[in-house]
C-alpha cells in the first residue's frame, strides 16, 4: 500500500523539527564564542547534549578526537533518518550520505598526500578516520595504507566513485587532489540529482530548489578560489563547475570566455537567476572577488529564508530532512572552528572573523 | 497560605559615601531588596547623579566562572551558594585572583598537553596492535606492516625508536640476543628506509618470524599498551588531584569571587552624589521594618529612609511574590511555569492545586494504583542524588497525585482494576461496563459525562469571579463590565449554562421563554455592541481619528466578540469531557487487561496484570497529569490570568545569577 505523506514523514520529520529547534541557537553561539577558553567552551559542549565528544576531550585532551566523535555523531544522524525511512525516500538519504563518506574519503587522501607526495607522516591521525560502512563498501584500512596512487585506485574500482580515481593516471605534487575532489563533489551533486527523480514530484521539487542553490554557492566558491586566487581561466573553470545550478551553467561560461577582456563577469549571469539580489552592484570587475564573496553571503541568506520557509510550512516532505542535514553539518563545522580557535587562544572578535 | 500577591513597598534611601560598603554588606546579608535603577524612578531625564562602575561585577564573575571550568576538569562541584556569608568576605584582589587561576590553567594545560601526546602516542600503537595482534587478520599483517630483526650498526636502539617518533611503530629486544624487533607501517617504508640507513641498521639472517618470535612481540607490545594505559589513566588522575590538592584555597577565592560580584551587583543600583549614595528597591512589606532597623543600625542613623507605595507605580513594574506554604510548592511551580500573577492579582496556587488534584483523580481514580504513584515520588525523592528543586517538586506532585488517585479509587472502588471494597460513591468500572450499581445516582458514562460538566462550568466560573476580583482591585471597571471574561461574559455564560440545562431537562425539546432569552442574550449583545465605541472614545481618540472604517471596525468588533463568547464557552466547557473520557478509558483499560487475563491462568495471568498495571499508570498516569494540566492553564488561566507579573527577585546570597 502506498504510504501517505503524513505515515512517511510524520515520525522523522516530528523527531528532526525537535533536533533542529535546538541546533546553534544565538544562546549556544554565544556562549561558544565567548567562553574564556577551551576547557569552558567544552563544558558549553557539555550543556548542549554533546556528552560522548566533551566525554572524549576529559580523557584524552586532544582537540581532533572531539571532533571525531562530533563526525561519528554526524554520520549516525544520517543512519537514524536512514533507519527511519523506507522504499525511495531511504534510496535518497542513502544517497545523500555520500556526502561525510566524500569528506571522509578526502580526509584519507590528503595524508596520503602529505605523507606520500609531501613527505609528512601520517603519524597517529589516520586514527581518527571513520572506518566503519557509509554509503559505500570501502576497505578503509586498505585505503589509508595505500602507497602508490594504484593501491587507491584498486580501493575504488568497485564502487561508485571508481570512474573518478580511474580518470586520473597519476597524482603530483603540482596537481594536488584538486581534480579528484572536485570530480568527487561532482559526482555527490550528480547522483543526488538523478536520484532525485525518483522522489514523489513535491519533494523532487523541493529538493531540486534546495540542491541548485547549493550547488551554485559551490560554484562561487571554486570561482573565488581558484580564478581570482589561482588565476584559473574561464575555460578551464567552466570545466570544473557543476551542472544543475539556478544561473552559472556551463554554457554560459564557456560563452562568456570570448569576451572576458570586455568585462564579462559571471556574477551578472547568476544574478539574472536571483531577482531577489539585482540590487547588488557588481559592475567593477577587478573588484571580482570581494563582489563574490557578497554575492556568495546573500545566497547564504537566500538560502537561510528557503530554510525558513520549508520549516513553517507544509511539515510533511522531504525539506525536513534536507534542513536538518545541513544545519547539523553547519553546527558541526561552528562547533570545530570555534574549539580550534580556542584552542589556539583566538579572541572571540577573531573567532567571529573565522566563521563568518 | 494567602489569596493574593504578597504585599510589596519601595524603599528608598540615602546613605553616606563612607557608610555604602557596610550598608552594601548588611543589604547582601538580608538579601531582600530587589533593587531598582534610581533613575528609572524619575521621569525627568536631567537627573544627574554618578552611577557606579560596572567593570568589577564582570571582572569577579568573569574570574568565578573561569574557576568553576577549573572545578568541573576535575568533576567536582563548586561551594554551594548556601555556604556563603558576608563575614567571609575579604579584600579583592583581580590581579591575585586572575594569577592564582592562570597558574592552575597552566599546570592544567601542561597536563591536557601531557595527556594529549599519550594519547597520540597510544593511537600509533593501537594501529600496530590491530595489524598486528589479531591473528584473523593475518592478511592485514601482512599487507600493512613492516617487521625487521636487526641492530642498529650505528647508535643506539632507542634513538632510533626516537627517530621514528613521528610514525607508529613498535620496537623490542629479542630476548638472548643483541638484536631487536622493529614493526612499522609500509605506508612509510621511506621514512623507515631512512632511518635504517642513519643507524646502519644490520638485518638479522634470519628474517622469519617464529612462533616464539611472534609470542615475544604480542607480550611485548601488549605491556607498552598497557603502560600507556596506565600512564594516561595517571594524567587524568593527576588533573584531578591538582585540583583537589588546592581545593580549600579555590573554594576561598570562589566564595570571595562570587561574594564581591553580588557585591557589586547591589553597589551597580547605587547612584552618587559628592558625599551621599542613593538606592532603591522592592521589598516584602512585611519584611520594612528588619530592612530599616538594619540600615539604620549600619549607617549610625545617619541615613534617610522613604518607603512608596506601589500604587505610585506601573503595576507591571513592581516585582511579584507569590508566598505560599511549601506543601504547595510543586502547584507554584505549575503555575510559575505558565508566567507570573500580575502584582496585587489572584495568586492562584490554591486553586490550581485543588483543581489539579480533582481532575486527576477522577481521570485516574484507583487506590492501588495511587499507592503505587506515591512510593515511585518518595522513592524520587530519596533515591535521586543532587535532584534539582524542580526534581524535587515534581516528585512531591507524584505524591498528591497518588493521594487524589486513592481518594479517587476509594470513592469509585477500584483497587488495581479490582472491586475490592465496595465504591463509596459509585462503582466507575461497573458504569463503563453497563452494569452500575441499582440505586446509584450515576448509572452510565452520559452521567460521568455530566459531572465532568459540572465540574467544567464550576471552574470556568471559579476563573470569572477570580478575575472581577482582579479587575476591581485594579479599578478596570470597563474590563470588569464589558470584556467577554468580564461580568457582560459571565451574565452570558450563566445564562447560557441554566439555557443549556433546561433545553436538556425537556428532552432536548423547550427552550426557555422567548422574553428570558431576551434578557439573558439580548441585552448583553445591545451592552457589547457599545464595547468598541466606548474604548475608542474613552482610550485611543488622542492616537486615532475617527471615520467611517472606525464604524466598520466596531461593528466586525461586535461580530467576532459575539462569537467568541459563545463558542469560546462552549468550547472551554465541553473540553473538560476529556476527563470523563480520560477516566473511561482508564477503566476500559483495566477491563480489558482483566479480560485477556482471564484467558489465561496462573502465573501468566498475574504476569498479564502487573504488565497491564504497570501501562497503565506510566501512559494514564502521563496522560492524566498533562490533561490536567492543559485544562488548568487554557481553561482556567485564559479567565483571568494575565502574565504580565514580574518575579521578584532580590539579590542575595543564594541568587542564582
Amino acid at each position: 500500500m502506498k504510504k501517505t505523506a503524513v505515515s512517511e514523514y510524520g515520525y522523522i520529520n516530528a523527531k528532526l523539527r525537535a533536533r533542529i529547534s535546538k541546533i546553534l541557537t544565538d544562546e549556544f553561539k554565544n556562549n561558544l564564542i565567548n567562553s574564556e577558553n577551551i576547557e569552558s567552551a567544552v563544558q558549553v559542549l557539555s550543556s548542549q547534549g554533546w556528552d560522548s565528544a566533551v566525554e572524549k576531550w576529559n580523557s584524552t585532551g586532544d582537540i581532533q578526537n572531539l571532533e571525531f566523535e562530533l563526525f561519528k555523531n554526524h554520520i549516525e544522524n544520517y543512519r537514524m533518518v536512514i533507519k527511519n525511512t523506507d522504499g525511495s525516500l531511504h534510496n535518497f538519504i542513502n544517497i545523500l550520505s555520500m556526502k561525510p563518506e566524500i569528506e571522509n574519503i578526502k580526509t584519507v587522501l590528503r595524508l596520503w598526500f602529505g605523507s606520500r607526495i609531501k613527505n609528512r607522516p601520517i603519524g597517529y591521525r589516520s586514527s581518527y578516520v571513520f572506518r566503519e560502512r557509509i554509503y559505500e563498501n570501502i576497505d578503509w584500512n586498505l585505503l589509508i595504507n595505500s602507497i602508490m596512487y594504484d593501491d587507491i585506485n584498486a580501493v575504488f574500482k568497485n564502487t561508485v566513485y571508481g570512474s573518478v580515481f580511474s580518470s586520473q593516471k597519476v597524482v603530483d605534487s603540482n596537481d594536488g587532489l584538486f581534480t579528484i575532489e572536485t570530480n568527487l563533489d561532482r559526482l555527490y551533486y550528480s547522483s543526488i540529482l538523478k536520484a532525485s527523480n525518483e522522489l514523489k514530484k513535491s519533494d523532487s521539487i523541493i529538493m531540486n530548489d534546495i540542491i541548485s542553490t547549493e550547488i551554485d554557492l559551490q560554484n562561487i566558491s571554486w570561482l573565488i578560489r581558484y580564478r581570482h586566487f589561482y588565476k584559473m581561466d574561464f575555460t578551464e573553470l567552466a570545466k570544473i563547475l557543476i551542472p544543475g545550478g539556478n544561473g552559472l551553467q556551463l554554457e554560459s561560461l564557456q560563452n562568456g570566455t570570448k569576451d572576458e577582456d570586455s568585462g564579462f563577469s559571471p556574477m551578472e549571469i547568476l544574478k539574472k537567476s536571483y531577482p531577489e539580489l539585482s540590487t547588488l552592484n557588481i559592475s567593477n570587475k577587478h573588484n571580482f572577488s570581494s563582489q563574490a564573496q557578497l554575492f556568495e553571503e546573500l545566497l547564504d541568506e537566500t538560502r537561510k529564508r528557503k530554510f525558513t520557509g520549508i520549516l513553517t510550512g507544509y511539515p510533511f516532505t522531504i525539506g525536513i530532512i534536507l534542513v536538518y542535514f545541513f544545519m547539523s553539518e553547519r553546527e558541526l563545522h561552528f562547533i570545530s572552528s570555534v574549539l580550534n580557535g580556542k584552542n589556539y587562544r583566538f579572541p572571540p572578535e577573531q573567532i567571529k572573523e573565522l566563521i563568518r | 497560605m494567602s489569596f493574593f500577591t504578597s504585599k510589596m513597598v519601595l524603599l528608598s534611601a540615602v546613605v553616606l559615601e563612607k557608610k555604602s560598603d557596610d550598608v552594601t554588606a548588611e543589604l547582601l546579608r538580608l538579601g531582600l531588596l530587589d533593587f531598582v535603577e534610581v533613575s528609572k524612578l524619575f521621569e525627568t531625564k536631567d537627573f544627574k547623579l554618578k552611577s557606579t562602575d560596572d567593570i568589577k561585577n564582570a571582572e569577579a564573575g568573569e574570574l568565578r566562572r573561569q574557576l568553576e571550568t577549573i572545578y568541573k576538569q576535575a568533576n567536582l562541584e563548586h561551594p554551594y551558594r548556601e555556604k556563603l556569608s558576608v563575614e567571609e568576605m575579604s579584600e579583592y584582589r583581580p590581579s591575585d585572583s586572575r594569577d592564582i587561576i592562570n597558574k592552575i590553567n597552566n599546570d592544567l594545560q601542561n597536563l591536557r598537553e601531557k595527556q594529549k601526546n599519550l594519547h597520540q602516542e597510544n593511537l600509533k600503537l593501537q594501529e600496530i596492535v590491530e595489524y598486528l595482534g589479531n591473528p584473523g587478520k593475518a592478511a592485514n599483517r601482512n599487507s600493512f606492516l613492516l617487521i625487521n630483526k636487526g641492530k642498529p650498526g650505528r647508535g643506539n636502539f632507542d634513538d632510533m625508536l626516537n627517530y621514528f617518533s613521528n610514525i607508529p611503530h613498535f620496537g623490542t629486544e629479542i630476548p638472548e640476543s643483541d638484536y631487536y624487533f622493529l614493526v612499522s607501517l609500509k605506508r612509510d617504508k621511506t621514512l623507515v628506509n631512512d632511518g635504517f640507513n642513519k643507524f646502519q641498521w644490520i638485518e638479522h639472517d634470519e628474517q622469519f618470524l617464529s612462533r616464539d618470535d611472534d609470542s615475544v612481540l604480542i607480550t611485548n607490545i601488549e605491556k607498552k599498551v598497557q603502560l600507556l594505559k596506565t600512564e594516561i589513566t595517571e594524567v587524568s588522575e593527576q588533573l584531578k588531584s591538582q585540583v583537589i590538592n588546592d581545593r580549600d584555597s579555590l573554594d576561598r577565592l570562589w566564595k570571595n569571587l562570587r561574594l564581591h560580584e553580588l557585591y557589586s551587583s547591589i553597589q551597580n543600583y547605587f547612584s552618587h552624589t559628592e558625599r551621599t549614595c542613593l538606592f532603591s528597591g522592592w521589598l516584602p512589606a512585611e519584611k520594612t521594618r528588619a530592612v530599616e532597623n538594619a540600615i539604620r543600625k549600619v549607617s549610625s542613623g545617619e541615613c534617610i529612609i522613604e518607603w512608596s507605595e506601589p500604587a505610585k507605580f506601573k503595576r507591571e513594574s513592581v516585582p511579584v511574590e507569590i508566598k505560599q506554604p511549601k506543601a504547595l510548592a510543586p502547584f507554584q511551580m505549575l503555575v510559575e511555569n505558565y508566567a507570573v500573577p500580575e502584582y496585587g492579582a489572584v495568586d492562584p496556587t490554591v486553586f490550581v492545586a485543588v483543581a489539579y488534584m480533582i481532575m486527576f483523580g477522577l481521570m485516574f481514580g484507583d487506590a492501588g494504583q495511587g499507592l503505587v504513584i506515591i512510593l515511585i515520588g518518595i522513592l524520587g525523592r530519596r533515591l535521586i542524588k543532587n535532584a534539582s528543586a524542580g526534581i524535587k517538586k515534581l516528585m512531591q506532585l507524584f505524591i498528591y497525585c497518588g493521594s487524589a488517585s486513592i481518594i479517587a479509587g476509594v470513592l469509585f472502588g477500584s483497587y488495581f482494576g479490582y472491586p475490592i471494597f465496595p465504591a463509596l460513591w459509585f462503582n466507575y468500572h461497573g458504569v463503563v461496563s453497563g452494569h452500575g450499581a441499582a440505586g446509584s445516582s450515576i448509572n452510565d458514562v452520559y452521567d460521568i459525562l455530566r459531572i465532568t460538566i459540572y465540574f467544567g462550568i464550576s471552574v470556568i466560573s471559579i476563573g470569572l469571579i477570580i478575575n472581577w476580583i482582579n479587575l476591581y482591585r485594579k479599578r478596570d471597571f470597563f474590563t470588569l463590565f464589558l470584556d467577554k471574561s468580564g461580568i457582560l461574559g459571565g451574565w452570558v455564560y450563566g445564562c447560557g449554562v441554566y439555557t443549556s440545562f433546561y433545553f436538556v431537562g425537556t428532552g432536548y425539546k423547550l427552550l426557555p421563554d422567548t422574553n428570558l432569552l431576551t434578557v439573558f442574550f439580548g441585552i448583553p449583545v445591545i451592552f457589547l455592541f457599545f464595547k468598541a465605541p466606548i474604548h475608542f472614545f474613552m482610550y485611543e481618540r488622542e492616537e486615532k481619528s475617527f471615520n467611517i472604517f472606525s464604524i466598520i471596525d466596531f461593528i466586525m468588533e461586535w461580530i467576532v466578540e459575539i462569537l467568541e463568547i459563545f463558542s469560546g464557552y462552549l468550547a472551554n466547557t465541553l473540553s473538560f469531557m476529556r476527563v470523563a473520557g480520560l477516566g473511561i478509558a482508564h477503566v476500559s483499560l483495566m477491563v480489558a487487561f482483566d479480560t485477556i487475563a482471564a484467558m489465561t491462568n496462573g502465573f501468566a495471568a498475574v504476569l498479564i496484570l502487573i504488565l497491564g498495571n504497570i501501562l497503565v499508570i506510566a501512559l494514564e498516569g502521563l496522560s492524566a497529569g498533562i490533561q490536567a494540566l492543559r485544562l488548568n492553564y487554557y481553561e482556567f488561566f485564559s479567565r483571568y490570568f494575565t502574565g504580565k507579573g514580574i518575579a521578584y527577585n532580590p539579590v542575595s546570597l543564594r541568587s542564582r545569577k
